[in-house]
């Protein structure tokens, strides 16, 4: 699913890494839900997940503005956001 | 302490800010006027009387107070005054009978205040047990404390926006995960900055960190403040406040050990430093711990704890 995207696939793998391997969802895809009905990530994990991503892409976020609940809703929605901060990822060319 | 009473120079929060309960709010236009020790008895008296009207309320409380050892005094007697206190502490909440923010120091004693001039950022540590407001009383004091929970705040109170646009407390609302996020990220970000933030181990909320066996019912241990301390490193200050009489007594104990590196084995640590506190405490002022004897919450909404520990709070 993630597979062409190197940027989903970083998040993807913090997202689990916070989760466990108990609450990681049968199938993942950018539109599994980070919190309920998905990864049921709560509010401690959902500020573990953005600290790690903050670490991970040298980015910082305005949590006013930026850390909104329709950013944070999925892999894909938190993915977009990052991309607009213009992350370091690793897998990209 | 001057520098700290400079650090607020401009109180944003005033005792008349508070909301208390829907049933004393209904009783609030009467009291407030009232001198606090008649709203406060008023309330003890009311407190007494739904407990018996409701007596399945006064039943629990009776078990629990059943259940403490050597309390040198029947149950039924520790039952009512727990009941009692409850009515206390619902009149402190609202600060009933206190005007002025400069009124509020007479009659606190703050014990361990050495341990309040820590550098940097700190979690002072509360529970519910015993006088409420501990956090508010410590910026009456002269200390800038932030709180960070839910808030007793009178709907339409513009100061209250004020108070939150300059973070002097933070809003961890109920429900969305999202929304308690970013009033977690705040808080990550006051204490990275060098701000003592009052944050509850206990409470409705959260997922499991660990339990305090205690007679009577277990303290449950929320997660929130453990993540904060491991995500900043500051200092935590355990903070219990009791009534001793007219006075409200604030102890503010020596930070628990630094965070471990890894969450099972600091929550360990933490539990093995906490559970002295809470014990000591619980013997010491059984009547004052109505949330352990009568817990408005389910004591635990989900299973999940960090990691696992055994019976004596080891990392397994």
């Amino acid at each position: 699913m993630t597979a062409g995207d190197p940027l989903l696939v970083e998040i993807r793998d913090l997202v689990e890494a916070v989760a466990g391997p108990r609450r990681v969802p049968s199938h993942v895809g950018p539109e599994t839900r980070l919190s309920e009905g998905g990864f049921w990530l709560d509010s401690i994990e959902l500020l573990q997940v953005v600290v790690a991503c903050e670490e991970r892409f040298a980015i910082v976020f305005d949590p006013t503005r930026e850390l909104t609940a329709s950013a944070l809703e999925t892999l894909e929605s938190l993915s977009a956001l990052i991309r607009t901060k213009g992350a370091r990822i690793s897998g990209a060319p | 302490m001057t520098r700290a009473i400079t650090a607020l120079a401009r109180p944003r929060i005033t005792p008349g800010m508070f909301h208390t309960s829907s049933r004393v709010s209904a009783l609030e236009r009467v009291l407030r006027p009232l001198p606090g020790p008649v709203s406060e008895a008023v309330l003890a008296t009311a407190a007494i009387a739904d407990g018996l009207v409701h007596a399945t309320r006064f039943r629990r409380a009776r078990a629990w107070a059943a259940a403490q050892p050597g309390v040198g005094q029947p149950p039924w007697r520790l039952a009512l005054a727990l009941l009692a206190n409850h009515g206390r502490f619902c009149a402190e909440e609202a600060f009933l009978g206190v005007s002025r923010l400069e009124d509020l120091p007479r009659g606190v004693i703050l014990e361990g205040q050495a341990h309040l001039d820590v550098a940097g950022g700190a979690i002072l540590l509360g529970f519910h047990l015993g006088s409420p407001q501990a956090w508010f009383h410590l910026r009456a004091l002269g200390y800038p404390v932030r709180f960070a929970g839910r808030l007793a705040r009178k709907a339409g109170d513009p100061r209250w926006a004020e108070a939150l646009q300059a973070r002097e407390v933070i809003r961890l609302p109920e429900g969305s995960p999202q929304e308690r996020m970013r009033g977690l990220y705040h808080i990550r970000d006051l204490l990275r900055d060098g701000a003592m933030v009052f944050l509850t181990a206990d409470g409705p909320f959260g997922r499991e960190a660990f339990r305090i066996d205690l007679p009577g019912g277990p303290l449950v241990v929320r997660r929130g403040w453990l993540a904060l301390r491991s995500l900043t490193r500051v200092p935590t200050l355990p903070v219990l406040a009791h009534r001793d009489g007219r006075h409200h007594i604030i102890v503010v104990h020596p930070a628990l050990p630094p965070p471990a590196v890894d969450l099972a084995r600091d929550a360990a640590q933490c539990r093995a430093a906490l559970t002295p506190l809470i014990e000591s405490y619980v013997r010491r002022f059984p009547a004052q711990c109505r949330y352990l004897a009568l817990p408005p919450w389910p004591a635990s909404p989900d299973d999940e704890t960090i990691g696992a520990l055994d019976s004596e709070g080891r990392a397994t």
